[in-house]
């Protein structure tokens, strides 16, 4: 293990994955709290549109990424407030036409040569110091966001009505939290790749869930796991020399099932 | 004569042309507690919104406080009929109940040491204390409506509204609830929504049966002409009416 140290792309793989985990538990817990898990796959997937388009363009595909994820968020937040029964459909939508428009603007790329795959399914050991700077950043945004908003966001999460009763105003902090998960998606990218996103924010902070007494405590925890089974996964990946989002999955995968397991036993138990 | 409080006057309202309710007139004084009664459909929830302002009627005026409703929610105290939203929400009794302290003029990020006291203030009021640190998942239906009485408390209000709060109560519960309610109601008014006549009559003062119009009795009794007029047949058989005094009221019975 010390040894692995000596490598700088190690450390910078083990930073990106610790400021990644930050975001990941604090904006998977409102994921998942608000039972938004679906938005935020939409958001995730749709945001390869953009990275097609900075391919094409010649820009950097996570600017492009951060466009798209935030139009997306937008959209989303819009939508889900005007026809909430049909915009699990229109979600499912944006997701594939975000993925679609990517795919073929790579195409159209002239002399393609772009590792889809690293877009796919991460590739935080090749992080370069620019991005962790740029990560830094979107850290420090969603800390003071989740910070300074945390009773409205925990009153909107809990009880939506009480909350715009009691004058919060509802609908700009749904999307504000909706940009957050946009911008938390575009730093996961990197790390496990946009198809494992969604994973990485929600299996910490289900697990999380079941044992804090609060939406604080859970996004503490959350972070603790998340980047647990992030240097797990990243160990497993170097010596066993896999792709290193997949192994970070499925180290949260087995202890997720794990988890599950754990708590049916116990229910067994107690009756 | 006390202040007057709530005041509707000829107030009709319906939805998409189905009548809801229909020039009801009805007035509210400080410190009443008073039973709103009605089958289901009959307009009760719609006079909650009417009164709590996040409906405007389409006859007719609503005043509370001297003023349009949606002017002086932050005065009533709402007591939602579901309280098991979210039951697996990793919150806290006492998280809960703060949460009524939001909304205040020049509010900061954080809540103030005078927001914490009130909260232990109101949690005492409802007895509620003790389990502060409870995840609200974690407590029975009645401990759970007493920490959501707790939070409409915390707003400060003059007026509190309840929309069926013994629905999921065993009769204990109920006798729990009433008691901290009768408490309440000598600094506060109260307005109760139930189907639960036989509880309701023995702590209230006034009694207004909805069934698209309103049927307003000043004293705790419910008429056979009322219930004739609301339910669409007589219970004098189980409820304790002026004609049979003799009859006890039957515990829990409810009426759906």
């Amino acid at each position: 293990m010390p040894e692995l140290l000596q490598y700088e792309f190690i450390r910078n793989a083990l930073l990106a994955g610790l400021l990644t985990c930050i975001a990941c538990g604090l904006i998977g817990s409102l994921v998942v709290v608000n039972r938004i898990v679906f938005i935020s796959g939409g958001i995730a997937h749709s945001a390869f549109g953009g990275i097609g388009l900075g391919v094409y363009f010649g820009f950097s595909p996570l600017i492009g990424a951060g466009f798209f994820s935030i139009l997306a968020a937008f959209l989303i937040g819009i939508i889900t407030m005007k026809s909430k029964h049909r915009s699990d459909t229109i979600i499912g939508v944006l997701w594939a036409v975000g993925m679609a428009v990517g795919i073929l603007l790579i195409d159209l790329t002239p002399g393609y040569n772009v590792d889809l795959l690293s877009y796919l399914f991460g590739s935080i050991l090749a992080v370069p110091v620019s991005d962790l700077f740029l990560m830094l950043m979107l850290d420090i945004i969603i800390i003071l966001c989740v910070v300074f908003y945390y009773k409205d966001l925990l009153a909107m999460s809990y009880d939506e009505e009480f909350a715009s009763l009691r004058g919060i105003p509802v609908k700009l902090l749904y999307i504000m939290m909706l940009i957050l998960v946009a911008l938390t998606v575009v730093m996961t990218i990197r790390v496990v790749g946009l198809i494992l996103v969604i994973a990485l924010m929600t299996i910490p902070t289900y697990i999380s869930e079941k044992f804090s007494s609060s939406l604080g405590k859970m996004m503490f925890w959350s972070f603790i796991l998340a980047s647990l089974f992030t240097f797990t996964g990243l160990v497993i990946s170097y010596y066993l020399n896999i792709t290193s989002g997949a192994s970070i999955i499925l180290v949260a995968g087995i202890c997720f099932i794990a988890y599950q397991i754990k708590i049916y036993v116990g229910s067994i138990d107690h009756s | 004569m006390s202040d007057l409080e709530i005041e509707l006057k000829d107030v009709s309202f319906s939805y998409n042309g189905e009548i809801a309710l229909k020039d009801v007139t009805f007035s509210v004084y400080d410190r009443d507690f008073i039973g709103i009664i009605g089958p289901n459909g009959s307009g009760k929830t719609t006079l909650v919104k009417l009164i709590l302002g996040m409906i405007e009627p389409q006859k007719g005026t609503v005043n509370v406080l001297g003023r349009k409703p949606s002017q002086v929610s932050s005065s009533i105290g709402y007591v939602p009929q579901n309280t098991s939203i979210n039951e697996n929400f990793p919150i806290t009794v006492r998280d809960v109940t703060m949460m009524g302290r939001i909304g205040g003029r020049r509010e900061g990020w954080r809540f103030t040491r005078k927001d914490a006291g009130i909260t232990r203030e109101v949690l005492r009021q409802v007895g509620m204390w003790e389990n502060r640190d409870a995840r609200i998942g974690d407590l029975s239906m009645g401990q759970r409506q007493r920490v959501f009485i707790a939070r409409a408390l915390a707003t400060d209000p003059k007026i509190i509204i309840l929309d069926e709060p013994t629905a999921s109560l065993d009769p204990p519960g109920q006798m729990i609830l009433f008691d901290v309610l009768k408490e309440l109601n000598k600094k506060l008014t109260i307005l109760i929504v139930s189907h639960n006549i036989n509880v309701l009559t023995e702590y209230v003062n006034k009694i207004a049966c909805v069934h698209r119009e309103l049927y307003f009795h000043e004293a705790p009794h419910v008429t056979s002409e009322m219930l004739r007029k609301t339910f669409g047949f007589s219970l004098e058989h189980i409820c304790p009416l002026e004609e049979f005094p003799e009859r006890p009221p039957v515990d829990g019975m409810n009426l759906k």
